[in-house]
Parts: structure tokens; sequence; C-alpha cells
């Protein structure tokens, strides 16, 4: 199972408190990735994480500490630099394990995991629902956002988010009529009861929790 | 056996439908032809007792729907207007056993149950596919496949060729054609020319049959078609300017249209 390998994973590198520690579990991301075999669109989602948690932790460079380069808003310390690789490393590689895990495996995966572990069935649920039509919302704003766009000439920014505020209350009304429609159609199939996600079997994810509990025993 | 005695059906104070009366034959592929808002939708949920009348009955081999409802969702399958609406769970493989799964069938004999229908409907391959990664086309048929895997009797289905495009209507059409004779086939549209393929049509407009009978009868009528706001395929207009009939297919069309053809060109030859 992944999912308790994540979680020690995940609690492993947050807790670390130096860079070189950080690269053990930089390896094991690195073992992960060559095992699980992602496709290749997920190097772009980890720059875009990369990047944006470089962002969030940004400040930290101007620490108080020894200053090695001057800037308009303060020094960026040499403190700074090595808290900020930190922070940036244990988000960083914290947040990729689940997103490679995630990517690589299917959603479906995870929660067949979190019913063996057995988490709340509404939970899993409603995330798995959630995860079926969030992108079909998503698209549905997206189409009543450019049906807006094309029509909004004309008008202030005030109005203009008004009206976007209004498009977005239309996505909630839509949602609530979609799961009417979709109720109907889980009855007219004999609903019951929600099968239970499929099983798989793997010896993988326990050798990386230990290859994970080891490095937090080193 | 489908019976239609008197159904009333109304949302708060409107009316949705009106003293429906309908039988429809065992193995009998029908045709509810009607414009939007004519009540198609409402009375196929009817079928599987998803809606309960107002006024009057529907009995499905003799079982009301509102008292018998596991029974009759066994034995009638609705194929939704939008995939989207039926197909609620992650992957493929989970959405087509949600059916069979909830029929009481596990293990080894589900999984062998999907696999059968993903193939009948030529999706074998899509099991593990993520079903929003999906075309609409392809949702179109596993949509159908999770009706199949429960083994249906009766098979409705609601607006099957809305928004596909030419390849995608010809798969249902050929999926609907498979099982004809083998199960009873109801289908739902505004579309007259899909519903050639029915032995008998009903004409429904604002919650009320207006006609029921053969596609002759029905979509010959030009006058009535247009009277109810739909659309007469040219193809059949044509047909029925040249007093050839309804062509119940593309053969059915050609081998008309060769009859008169020749049919013209001898009566040519005595007049010269």
């Amino acid at each position: 199972m992944y999912l308790p390998f994540l979680l020690i994973y995940a609690l492993a590198v947050v807790t670390r408190k130096s860079l070189s520690e950080l690269t053990y579990f930089g390896v094991v991301l690195v073992g992960l990735i060559i095992f699980l075999r992602p496709k290749k669109s997920i190097f772009k989602h980890l720059g875009f994480l990369l990047g944006f948690e470089g962002l969030l932790f940004i400040l930290a460079l101007f620490n108080p500490g020894e200053p090695l380069v001057s800037t308009p808003i303060g020094a960026i310390t040499k403190e700074g630099i090595y808290s900020f690789f930190l922070l940036l490393g244990r988000a960083f590689l914290s947040s990729s394990a689940v997103v490679v895990t995630s990517n690589s495996l299917g959603f479906s995966r995870l929660l067949a995991e979190m019913e063996e572990l057995r988490f709340p069935r509404i939970l899993i649920l409603t995330l798995a629902f959630t995860y079926r039509y969030l992108d079909l919302f998503k698209d549905e704003a997206l189409r009543m956002k450019r049906a807006l766009d094309s029509r909004a000439f004309g008008i202030g920014k005030r109005e203009y988010y008004q009206k976007l505020g209004a498009l977005l209350s239309e996505i909630f009304v839509r949602a609530y009529l979609r799961n009417d429609k979709i109720y109907k159609a889980m009855l007219s199939r004999c609903f019951g009861e929600f099968p239970k996600f499929e099983r798989h079997k793997s010896i993988m994810p326990l050798i990386f929790s230990v290859i994970a509990l080891i490095g937090v025993l080193i | 056996m489908i019976e239609i005695r008197h159904l009333h059906f109304s949302y708060g104070e409107r009316e949705i439908l009106r003293d429906i009366n309908l039988e429809i034959e065992k193995g009998e592929v029908f045709g509810l032809l009607g414009p939007n808002g004519a009540g198609k939708s409402t009375l196929i949920l009817h079928l599987n007792g998803i809606l309960k009348p107002k006024k009057g009955e529907v009995l499905v081999d003799g079982l009301n729907p509102v008292r018998n409802p596991r029974e009759v969702r066994r034995k009638v399958g609705i194929v939704f207007q939008d995939p989207n609406d039926q197909l609620f769970s992650p992957t493929v493989f989970e959405d087509v056993a949600f059916g069979p799964y909830n029929l009481g069938l596990r293990g080894k004999e589900l999984e062998e149950k999907v696999y059968e229908v993903l193939k009948v409907v030529g999706m074998e391959g899509y099991a593990d596919r993520e079903i929003k990664h999906l075309s609409f086309g392809e949702k179109k048929r596993i949509a159908i496949a999770t009706v199949l895997a429960m083994d249906p009797e009766i098979l409705v289905f609601d607006e099957p060729f809305a928004n596909l495009d030419f390849r995608g209507k010809e798969q249902v059409r050929g999926l609907i054609e498979q099982f004809r004779g083998e199960k009873t086939i109801i289908l739902a549209s505004h579309e007259a020319e899909y519903l050639t393929l029915c032995d008998r049509i009903a004409l429904i407009d604002r919650g009320e049959i207006i006609k029921v009978g053969t596609p002759e009868e029905i979509l010959g009528s030009v006058e009535l078609l247009k009277a109810h706001n739909l659309e007469v395929p040219p193809l059949i207009e044509l047909f029925l300017s040249l007093n050839l009939g309804v062509p119940k297919s593309l053969e059915d069309a050609k081998e008309k249209i060769a009859n008169f053809l020749s049919l013209s060109t001898q009566k040519l030859k005595g007049r010269h």
C-alpha cells in the first residue's frame, strides 16, 4: 500500500533538519519515480510545483544572519539561503511523492487503499465523486466565463466581477441539478451499495516505507 | 410487455404527462418521437419507477415499478441522454461493475461480466481508463455497457443520437440493430430520421400521445410532424413526394430507388 508509505515519507521529510538528510529522501523520491515510471507530463507539474513552492518560501532568504547580497528589500543571508532550501526541500519532496504516486497509480488505486485502511466510506465516495466531476464543472465554469467575456464589453470592472460572482453561484445550482440526475441514474441501476474499489497487492510500497524509515533512524 | 394506463404526472401545478396510454410488445423496437419538452424523458423515468405517477399506472411484465422497483429496474435498463450523468465512477471498470454489483455479482463473475459487455460495445481495453478522459462518443458507448451489464430485457435510450458525430451515431445505431429481436427497445428522440428503424412510433407532444403508428404512418405525415415542431428529414420528404414510402434503412432506400428507376425506365421505353 502506497498511502502508509506516503504518510511515513512525508512525516520523515518535514521533520528533517539538514539538507544532507533531505538528500537521502530525494534519492528515495528518484527511486520512486524510476519504479513507478509516471507519464512525462508529470515533470511539467513538478516544475510548476517547485516554482510555486519557491515563491512561497522566498521571504526565508532574508532571514537574519551573515549578509551575502544586498537587495532593495533587504539582505539575502547565508542562513536565509540555507533555510530557504530546507523549507523548499521539505515541501517539494513531500508533495512530489504524493503527485508522482497519484499520477502513476491512478486515483482509483489510492481510493482502494483508503478503503483498505478503513477510512470512512462517505469520505472515500465524496473524493471519488469530486475527482470524477471536478473537471466537468471546471469546464462548465470556463465555458460560462467565455460566454460572459464575449458579451461583457462596455461594463465596469465592478459590474464584471458581480456577474462573475453570479456565474459561480450558477455553477452550484447546476451541480445540484446534475446531482439529481446522477442519483436517478444510480437508482435505475439498482443502487443499494457502492462496489468496493479494486484492491492491488504489491510489495514495493513496503520496501519504500522501510527505506524511508531507515532514513529517519539514520 | 409494457402497459401504460391513464398515466398522469406533474411537477407541482405544471402538468407534464396527461392521460398516457400505451402498450409496447415484447421484442418490439418502439420509438417515442416528440419535440423538446414533450415529456419523453419524464415518461421514460416512469418505466422503472424513478418517477411515480400522480394518476394511472405502469406495468412491466405485470409488475408495477413503484411497488417492485428492484425487479423492474433489473428488467428495464435506461441509457440516459447525457453520459456524464450516468457515468459517475472514476474508471470505466468501476462504473460498468456498479449495476451487476448491486445485483449481487462479485469477484471473477463480476469481472467477466464487465469485460464481456465492454467487448459488446467495442470498448475492450478501456476498463482501466478514467472516464473523464474519454470522448463523448466513447462515454456514450460505455453508458450503454453499464446498462447491458445488468442483462435487461428492455433497453430504453433517451436521445441516443444527441451530440454524437456521424460515426458515433452509426455505432449506436449498429448497437441498437444488434439487439433487435433479442430485447425490447425503446428509443426516445426528437430526430425523426433515426426512428425509421422502429417497428412502431408514438408521437408525443405537450405530455399527450398524439398518434401511434408504423414509421410510414407517422413519418409519412409531413403535416403532422411540422404541426408538432418536428423536422421532416429531407430524404424522407423526397421519398414521400415520389410515392416511395419511408425508407427503413440505407439499404432499403437504395432498393426503393433502384425499383423506382427501373420502373421509370420501363415506362419511358414503353412510350417510345
